[in-house]
Parts: structure tokens; C-alpha cells; sequence
């Protein structure tokens, strides 16, 4: 019963997180780094100012936690193909060029804090490595043709 | 012509020889880091399944299609590296978990007073097939990348699945047992 009370204001709470706030957000790995970024990288708890103040703060941090899982591991399941769509239009959407984000994340690898704690390590190792040939694959698609004589 | 013999004695050494390149290798990988440096079940608690969406993404030959498609040598190689590690890994995992389960069923079975014997014959003998199925995953991956391998591998995550739960069933059936053993006056 005491479990019953206690998923009812989560699930409530995970709802009002997907209609007011993903539901703005334009692809599925655009919802995957805000919601990592909800995270603190010290305690790994996840914050959200408004869904704290509408529901508790440990029922926010709950669904915070489901959606971000909910959503990586739709990310991890995205064939390739569907994956290099996915971060053709997080660029777009990003005020910087996407030559240099692709550079960046190829560098610094920002997309690693995006994975969640105590995920599967395979899911957690083809979410990296499929990152990282997505990445491949837009430098090799941004580079110029080479011209023929 | 070679005799029957001899072809069952060649099949045996070469299938001596892949399970013992198969254990060395596993446990050269077992120590060095595979994926964060986190093991399974690191944290205390039982590790989370991959899902068999997953191992079926993992082996299969649609990516490696559209990649081909793409036509750089680069990323062609990064892709082969790539999807070759995370399914060794994912094989390790797999043999790994699987070995672990055998363990706690090994140790309850110990402590069990009432054994039933065809069902455990089951168990080693479906615990056998699964190593053996990993061990010819691992050799084919190496050899060959994980493509064309889906089928081996979701018919390895599900019989890994099947021992996984006949050994919950077997230990929801040992805690009846007792149960029982201590209303009975």
C-alpha cells in the first residue's frame, strides 16, 4: 500500500516532467544531456527548481532519475543511421557551428557524463561507442569533397 | 579418407583448443578495464540485464550496412574496432554473469536436502551449452566482427535468460520446501 502512495506522486510528477519540459526539447539526445544536466557531478542526485516545487524534491529527483534512463536507453537502442539524425539535429539546434561541437565532443568526449548511474556496461559501452562513430561520421560528412582533375 | 575416429579426435582437440584460447582471454580481459572500470555488480546489488534489443543492435548487420554505404575506409575501421569490443564484451558479460549464477546455485544446492536431479542435470547441462555458445561467439567476433552473428547471440542471451530463471524457480521452491518443513509439526 505505503509503495502504492509512493509511485503515484513519481509517476505524476514523471508525466509533468515529459509535458512541460522534454516535450519542448527537439530529439531524444537533446533529452538525454538536460537531463544528465540535472545531475550534480559531485553526488550524481538530479535537481529540477520547478518539478521540486510542484511535487517534493525526492519524488522530482525520482523522476528525473526514470526519465533519464527511459530516454538513454532509447538512445542506445537507435541504429546507427537513426543515431547520426539524432545529433544532425542536436547541432542545429546549438548556438555554436557544428564543426566545432563535433570537434569538441570528438576531443573532450562530453557525451560520456550523459550516461546514467548504474546502467548495464554493455548499453553503456555501445551508447559510447556509437557516439563516437556518429561523431566520425559527421566529420567525414562536413569535410569537402575531394576534387577531380 | 580420414576415419571416423580421427575426425571425432580432430574435432575434439580444436574444440579443447577454442574453449582454452576462449578462458585465457576472458580472463586476460577481466582485468583490464572494459567499459567505466565498473564490474557487474560493483554497487552491492544483483548487475542490471542487457536488454535483447540491444544484443540484437549489437550483432547486427544493419549498421555495418550503412556504414559500408558511406564509403570511408576511416570509418569503416572505427566501426569494425568499435563493434567488435563492446561485443566481446558483451560475450564476457554474458559468461561472466552466467558463471556467477552457477555459483550462488552451486553453493544453495549445497545446502539443499532435497536435490532434484534432472533438474539440475538440466541446468549444467543448458550452463554447458551456453559456455560453449559463448566460446564460439568469442572465436567467430575475433575472427570476423559480430556481424552475421545475431542469430548465435540472441539464442545465447536467451538460454542465458532460461538458466537465470529456472535458478530463481528452484530457489522459490527451495523457500516453499522450508517453509512447509517448519509449519509441519
Amino acid at each position: 500500500m505505503a509503495a502504492t502512495v509512493k509511485l503515484v506522486p513519481v509517476q505524476e510528477a514523471y508525466e509533468d516532467l515529459l509535458q512541460r519540459t522534454l516535450v519542448r526539447i527537439s530529439c531524444d539526445l537533446g533529452r538525454l544531456v538536460y537531463l544528465a544536466s540535472t545531475r550534480d557531478y559531485n553526488s550524481g542526485a538530479y535537481h529540477h527548481e520547478g518539478l521540486a516545487a510542484r511535487f517534493r524534491p525526492e519524488v522530482a529527483r525520482k523522476a528525473l532519475e526514470i526519465a533519464h534512463r527511459q530516454v538513454f536507453y532509447r538512445v542506445s537502442a537507435y541504429s546507427l543511421e537513426e543515431l547520426v539524425e539524432e545529433l544532425r539535429l542536436y547541432l542545429q539546434a546549438s548556438r555554436e557551428t557544428p564543426q566545432e561541437v563535433v570537434r569538441t565532443w570528438q576531443k573532450l568526449e562530453p557525451y560520456r557524463i550523459a550516461v546514467p548511474m548504474e546502467v548495464n556496461p554493455v548499453v553503456a559501452r555501445l551508447f559510447l561507442s556509437n557516439v563516437r562513430l556518429a561523431l566520425a561520421i559527421l566529420r567525414f560528412r562536413q569535410e569537402p569533397a575531394p576534387a577531380h582533375p | 579418407m580420414i576415419g571416423i575416429y580421427a575426425a571425432l579426435l580432430i574435432s575434439f582437440l580444436l574444440l579443447v583448443l577454442l574453449l582454452s584460447v576462449w578462458r585465457g582471454k576472458a580472463q586476460a580481459a577481466q582485468q583490464l578495464p572494459s567499459n567505466f572500470g565498473l564490474t557487474p555488480g560493483e554497487e552491492g546489488g544483483e548487475p542490471e540485464a542487457c536488454p535483447p534489443e540491444i544484443v540484437s543492435r549489437i550483432f547486427s548487420g544493419d549498421d555495418w550496412g550503412f556504414v559500408e554505404g558511406l564509403r570511408s575506409p576511416l570509418v569503416k575501421k572505427l566501426f569494425r574496432r568499435e563493434r567488435k569490443a563492446v561485443a566481446l564484451i558483451w560475450v564476457q558479460e554474458t559468461s561472466a554473469g552466467i558463471r556467477r549464477v552457477m555459483r550462488e546455485h552451486l553453493e544453495s544446492a549445497r545446502r539443499s536436502h532435497d536435490l532434484e536431479i534432472t533438474s539440475e542435470a538440466k541446468i549444467f547441462l543448458q550452463y554447458a551449452q551456453l559456455q560453449f555458445a559463448c566460446g564460439v561467439l568469442f572465436a567467430c567476433v575475433e575472427l570476423a566482427g559480430p556481424q552475421r552473428l545475431r542469430g548465435l547471440a540472441i539464442y545465447t542471451d536467451a538460454l542465458a535468460r532460461s538458466i537465470a530463471d529456472a535458478r530463481l524457480t528452484l530457489t522459490a521452491a527451495g523457500v516453499r520446501h522450508e517453509i512447509h518443513g517448519a509449519d509441519s509439526p
